[in-house]
């Protein structure tokens, strides 16, 4: 209770967290807010400027734009939550048990194949997997998740390499406890803090990872509606319909600013050392 | 008296870029139920090598030869499995730095419990209990509150009351502090020392006591062993080292004491510092920094002689019929 008092009164954080709950509010809702079907089709209302009836606008192909976006939500969360879930799932007990055991498989191992998956741009790395595994919603988060597994390795090793050496690790060895429970009661809630960094930062990232899968037509198929294929629809109508562009982008805009805001003021609140 | 723990021959080395380094080199001592055995020497000396050696706590890159036997049994040939029941139920450790060796996002008392846990088969509100109980007798203040806190909400010295808890918390019948007292006030110091000695007085368990302090030396150890460079070069009962130290090294770290009865405008220091592992010299190691240095010291090294009361490692005694 104390420690969502004190959430309260972090101002960013709690803009980060209204963000993120009116994400989660507007995709469960989605069928109740949306005045509009969004893939519903009405060539007598093409590229409208945002007005009373069709509130963002309608593109090239008569669709409401407020409803796409609203519906978008669904898939934009989809995305974060599920990529980074994935990723984080491979990459920290990897991390984990890499940086505690170290030794031949550590450095050569893990360490070399992370160096040659970041070696790659993530997007190639994800089209790679992706024409690997095929289309759809969901290769596509398995590629994302892939891809984005190595920052997770990297950066779970590295607190692991200079948390193992901590004293109060030592100390907890010293009384005779075991490996396993060192490594996740002991290491890993301490490891916690820049981990959840890095996952806000990535859900920023998968959004528009998925978006670009999207658009190059290895995410969401069309007609679905996700932010980023809508953005990519768009740009080609960018000096004709510019608020086509403009509602999804700001959508991502939004979201984005929302995980780090949620990101950084969790940090503040969960960290035991700032607890006042 | 019977001992408890016999190391003989240690060799403890680290494999690293530079090549195998030996940072304990044959070190042999014992270790008598109830005693508390001093290990004395400047840093890198391979105390805390030492120390982790029979803790088989050392980094995944060393490993130790010889035979450290605690109650009979080999320790190095124990399995890690074995060698957990060991760890915080027979032998256990506390550190030099408390405000580091206490886990930031557990509270106090979780951290004692877990190792009362781990080693008897109680409940946990008996578990509870004990640790109550434990920073009771380390002389905590509110320790039903205090077992609730985190290490942050405590002070320096109330942080090392709880390691040594925490430590005493199983009854072992060693316990190896290394430096405990090197990070705290002077006035907390002596309260800690107190405190050691008083638990030390009530359980009968045996102390080694890791320092470079020979002030902590003198109040607490019953035997001193003096270390340089990975090997013992002196070892004698506390009284003798202070009367009569023999070795040209302890003698300096003697002199280097401030005396408040003698007027000195400077203290003395050792010339130079401890070789690097990977660049020993020849003979003796001390011989480059040692002002009595003999030709003979650069060119053999001297063995552990038995002397009486003592042993020395050094060639100045070797004519007086001391034997190796």
């Amino acid at each position: 209770m104390k420690t969502f008092r004190k959430f309260l009164r972090n101002g960013l954080g709690l803009i980060g967290a209204l963000i993120i709950l009116t994400l989660i509010v507007v995709a469960i809702f989605a069928p109740q807010i949306a005045p509009f079907d969004p893939n519903e089709q009405d060539y007598s209302k093409i590229l409208l400027p945002p007005g009373d009836e069709h509130w963002f606008g309608t593109d090239d192909l008569g669709r409401d734009i407020f409803s796409r976006v609203v519906y978008g939500a669904r898939i934009s969360i989809q995305a974060a939550l599920i990529s980074v879930g994935i990723a984080m799932l491979i990459g920290v007990p990897i991390g984990l048990l890499s940086g505690y055991y170290r030794g031949f498989w550590d450095e050569w191992i893990v360490m070399r194949s992370v160096d040659a998956m970041q070696a790659f741009p993530f997007l190639i790395l994800a089209l790679a997997i992706s024409a690997v595994l095929g289309s759809g919603f969901g290769n596509a988060m398995l590629a994302i998740g892939i891809g984005f597994s190595p920052a997770f390795v990297r950066i779970t090793r590295g607190q692991v390499l200079s948390l193992r050496n901590m004293e109060y690790i030592q100390a907890a060895r010293s009384v005779g406890v075991k490996d396993a429970r060192i490594i996740f009661r002991h290491i890993l809630p301490n490891a916690m803090n820049p981990i959840m960094i890095q996952a806000t930062l990535a859900m920023a990232s998968g959004i528009i990872a998925e978006a670009s899968l999207s658009y190059l037509g290895l995410g969401v198929q069309p007609p679905t509606p996700s932010w980023g294929s809508m953005l990519n629809h768009a740009q080609s109508l960018m000096s004709i319909a510019p608020y086509a562009t403009f509602y999804p982008g700001i959508a991502i805009f939004l979201v984005v600013l929302g995980f780090n805001l949620l990101g950084d003021g969790l940090q503040q609140v969960l960290d035991p050392r700032s607890r006042k | 008296m019977t001992t408890i723990l016999e190391v003989e021959q240690l060799r403890t080395r680290f494999r690293t870029d530079n090549g195998v380094v030996s940072v304990v080199d044959g070190v042999d001592f014992s270790i008598r139920a109830g005693e508390t055995l001093g290990v004395v020497g400047e840093s890198g000396c391979g105390k805390s090598v030492t120390s982790l050696s029979i803790m088989r706590l050392l980094p995944p890159n060393g490993s130790s030869g010889g035979s450290i036997r605690f109650n009979g049994k080999n320790v190095l040939e124990l399995s890690e499995k074995e060698m957990q029941t060991v760890r915080g139920n027979e032998i256990a450790m506390i550190f030099q730095e408390p405000m580091t060796s206490l886990n930031p996002l557990h509270t106090v008392g979780k951290q004692i419990e877990e190792a009362v846990i781990l080693h008897t088969k109680v409940s946990r509100a008996q578990a509870k209990e004990r640790a109550i109980a434990m920073l009771k007798a380390v002389g905590m203040p509110r320790a039903e509150e205090i077992y609730g806190e985190y290490p942050h909400q405590l002070s320096g010295g109330m942080r090392q009351r709880v390691m040594i808890a925490m430590a005493m918390s199983c009854d072992p019948k060693l316990i190896i502090a290394d430096e405990p007292t090197t990070a705290l006030d002077v006035t907390i110091q002596a309260q800690i020392l107190d405190l050691m000695r008083n638990l030390k007085e009530k359980t009968g368990t045996s102390i080694m006591l890791i320092t470079h302090d020979l002030g902590v030396v003198a109040e607490m150890c019953d035997r001193v062993i003096v270390m340089y460079a990975g090997q013992v070069v002196e070892e004698t009962d506390v009284e003798t080292l202070f009367e009569n130290p023999k070795h040209p090294y302890t003698i300096g770290l003697m002199n280097s004491i401030p005396d408040l009865e003698e007027e000195r405008e400077y203290l003395e220091t050792i010339p130079g510092s401890v070789p690097l592992a990977y660049q020993m010299p020849k003979g003796c190691r001390f011989a480059p920094r040692c002002s009595k240095a003999m030709p003979i010291c650069e060119e053999k090294a001297p063995e552990l002689l038995q002397l009486e009361g003592h042993k020395c490692r050094c060639w100045l005694y070797a004519e007086e019929g001391g034997q190796a």
